[in-house]
C-alpha cells in the first residue's frame, strides 16, 4: 500500500507564505495599539526623569537612560508577555481550529520582542553614537563597529532572560497578576541585593543589570571586571533565556490547563 | 444605611474568600519569600547575625518594628501586582453592569472589594511576618518576653505596616479602571523601587516623605528606630511621633480618597456611554 505525500510546489510555498503573512498582518491589527504604545509608555516615566535631571538639575543623564534601556524595557516587554501568553479571549475558538495555539502565542511574543529589541537598540546606539557609553577597549578594540555589536548585549541578555521568564511564569502559574508580581519581584530582588548576586560566585549568572548597577561606567571597568560581572553574565542570561523558551514551547501544548487557568482566574 | 452596611460587609467577605482561595496568591508570596531569604541570607546581612546584633542595642518592641519595616519593604511588592486584577476581573466576567442592577451602591461595593481582597492578600505577608517574630522571640530567652511579644508584634504591624498595605491595597483596585492592567503592574514596581527604596538624594523621590508606604516615619517616630537599625545600609533620616501620626493619616485618608474617586469615575463613564 502506497501513502501519497504532499508535494512542495512553488505555488503551495506561496500560498502557505501568503497565510502566514496575513496572520502576521492579522496580528499587527489586533493589538498595534497596545503592542507599540505599551513599552512607550512604560519608559515614559524613566524620560521624563532623564529630562529633569539634564535640564533641571544640571547633571549628566547617561545612567538614568542606560538603565532604561538595560533594566525598563526588558521588565516591560517581560510583563506584557507574562500578563498575555496564556491569555485570549477567543482561546476555546483558537483551539479548535487547525492552527495550533503555541504558533500564535510564539507569533506574539517574537513580535512584542522585535519592537522592544527595535527601541532598545536604537537608544543604545544614539547612546554610544552620541560618545555617551562605550566598552573597554581592552574589551573590543578601537573598532566602532565591534563596540556597537557586543554592547547590544546590555539590553539583548535581560531582555530574553525577562521575556523567556514571563513566558514560563505566565504559562506555569495560569494568572496575569502572580506572573506579574513574580516578574517584578524578581526584577527588584535583583536591583536591591545586586551586591550580594555580584560577590557570590553561584549567583553571579543571575546579575540581570550589571551595565548601570555594578560595573558603571564600562568603559573604566578592568578586563577582569568586564570579563566576570558582565560578558559571562551576559552569555549565562542567554543561556537560560534559551532554556525558559523551551520550557514555555512544551508547555504551550498543555491546551487543557490553559483552558482551566482562563476559567480559574 | 443598614443595607449598604450588608452589602459592604458581604461584598468584603466574598472579596475575602474569593482571593484567599486562589493558589496563585500563596504560590507568589511562597516563591517571593523564598528568595528574598535567599538573598537577604548572604554575607553579612543574614538574619542570624542581624537580628541578635539588633537585639543586644534594642528593645524587643523596636526589634519587632525593625523587621515589620523590612517585611513592609519588600512584600507589599507582591500584594499590590495580585490585587490589580481584581476590578479588571468584574469587567472580563461581565458581572460588573449586573452589579449595578442591585440595590446595593457601587460605593459600599467598591469599599468592601478593597478591604476584602486586601485582608486576603495580607494573610500571606502576615504569615511570613509571624515567621520573624518567632526567629526573633527563638533569641530572646525570657517567658515574659514571649508573653508579651504577641501584643506588640501585632501592634508594630498594624501601626507601621498595615497604613501603607491599605494604601497600596486602595491604589492596585482603583489604577486599574484607569490605564492597563499590566501597564499599572509596570509602573507599581518602577515606582516601589524609586517612590520607596531610592534614598539617594541626586533624583527627587518620593523615599523620604511622609507619604513613603514602607512605614518609615512610623518607625523611626513612634518606634523610635534609628539609623542603627538600617544594618549596613543606615537610611539617614529621622522621625518625630508627630511625623509618624501624620503619615499614618495621610495613607489611611489617601486610600478612602482613592476609593471615593474610583466610584465618581465609574459613575462618570457609566454615565458617558
Amino acid at each position: 500500500m502506497s501513502v501519497s505525500t504532499p508535494v512542495s510546489t512553488p505555488a503551495s510555498m506561496f500560498a502557505s507564505t501568503r497565510a502566514e503573512l496575513d496572520r502576521l498582518r492579522y496580528e499587527l491589527q489586533l493589538a498595534w495599539k497596545t503592542m507599540l504604545l505599551a513599552p512607550l509608555l512604560m519608559t515614559a516615566p524613566i524620560l521624563l526623569l532623564a529630562l529633569l535631571q539634564h535640564v533641571y538639575l544640571r547633571q549628566d543623564a547617561t545612567r538614568i537612560l542606560l538603565a532604561g534601556i538595560e533594566m525598563l524595557l526588558p521588565m516591560a516587554a517581560g510583563i506584557m508577555v507574562a500578563t498575555t501568553v496564556a491569555h485570549d479571549t477567543q482561546l476555546e475558538l483558537h483551539l479548535t481550529l487547525l492552527r495550533p495555539y503555541r504558533t500564535t502565542s510564539a507569533l506574539r511574543i517574537v513580535l512584542l520582542t522585535l519592537w522592544v529589541a527595535l527601541l532598545a537598540w536604537a537608544g543604545l546606539s544614539a547612546l554610544m553614537l552620541g560618545g555617551q557609553l562605550a566598552l573597554p577597549t581592552s574589551a573590543a578594540g578601537n573598532m566602532p563597529f565591534a563596540q556597537l555589536a557586543l554592547a547590544q548585549l546590555i539590553w539583548l541578555a535581560p531582555l530574553m532572560w525577562l521575556v523567556g521568564l514571563g513566558a514560563c511564569l505566565g504559562l506555569l502559574t495560569q494568572s496575569r497578576t502572580a506572573s506579574g508580581a513574580l516578574l517584578g519581584g524578581v526584577w527588584l530582588l535583583d536591583v536591591i541585593f545586586v551586591g550580594a548576586i555580584a560577590q557570590t560566585p553561584w549567583l553571579r549568572p543571575f546579575l540581570l543589570f550589571p551595565s548601570t548597577l555594578v560595573v558603571y561606567p564600562l568603559h573604566r571597568a578592568t578586563y577582569h571586571d568586564f570579563t566576570m560581572y558582565w560578558l559571562t553574565t551576559r552569555l549565562d542570561l542567554l543561556g537560560m533565556a534559551a532554556a525558559f523558551f523551551t520550557l514555555s514551547w512544551l508547555l504551550l501544548y498543555g491546551t487543557e490547563r490553559l483552558l482551566k487557568g482562563a476559567s480559574e482566574e | 444605611m443598614n443595607s449598604q452596611f450588608s452589602a459592604f460587609w458581604g461584598a468584603t467577605r466574598y472579596e475575602f474568600v474569593m482571593q484567599a482561595r486562589r493558589p496563585s496568591l500563596w504560590i507568589t508570596f511562597a516563591v517571593f519569600t523564598a528568595l528574598l531569604l535567599l538573598l537577604i541570607n548572604q554575607g553579612t546581612s543574614a538574619l542570624n547575625v542581624v537580628i541578635p546584633a539588633l537585639l543586644k542595642q534594642e528593645s524587643l518592641h523596636q526589634v519587632f518594628a525593625s523587621w515589620a519595616l523590612y517585611v513592609n519593604t519588600f512584600l507589599p511588592i507582591c500584594l499590590g501586582v495580585l490585587l490589580a486584577g481584581r476590578l479588571p476581573r468584574d469587567a472580563r466576567t461581565k458581572v460588573d453592569e449586573l452589579l449595578l442592577a442591585a440595590p446595593a451602591t457601587q460605593r459600599a461595593r467598591l469599599f468592601g472589594k478593597c478591604l476584602g481582597a486586601t485582608a486576603a492578600t495580607l494573610i500571606p505577608m502576615l504569615l511570613v511576618y509571624a515567621g520573624g517574630i518567632v526567629y526573633i522571640l527563638s533569641f530572646a530567652h525570657s517567658p515574659a518576653n514571649v508573653l508579651l511579644a504577641v501584643p506588640q508584634a501585632l501592634l508594630a504591624f498594624a501601626v507601621i505596616a498595615l497604613p501603607g498595605v491599605l494604601f497600596v491595597g486602595a491604589f492596585s483596585i482603583a489604577c486599574p479602571a484607569v490605564i492597563w492592567s499590566p501597564l499599572y503592574q509596570f509602573l507599581f514596581v518602577g515606582y516601589w523601587y524609586w517612590g520607596t527604596l531610592w534614598f539617594h538624594a541626586d533624583i527627587p523621590n518620593l523615599s523620604r516623605t511622609l507619604l513613603s508606604p514602607i512605614g518609615l516615619f512610623s518607625a523611626m517616630g513612634i518606634y523610635g528606630l534609628n539609623e542603627s537599625s538600617g544594618g549596613n545600609h543606615p537610611i539617614h533620616i529621622t522621625g518625630s511621633p508627630l511625623q509618624g501620626v501624620a503619615s499614618i493619616a495621610l495613607l489611611l485618608a489617601l486610600a478612602v480618597g482613592v476609593i471615593f474617586a474610583l466610584d465618581g469615575y465609574l459613575r462618570w463613564r457609566q454615565v458617558s456611554r
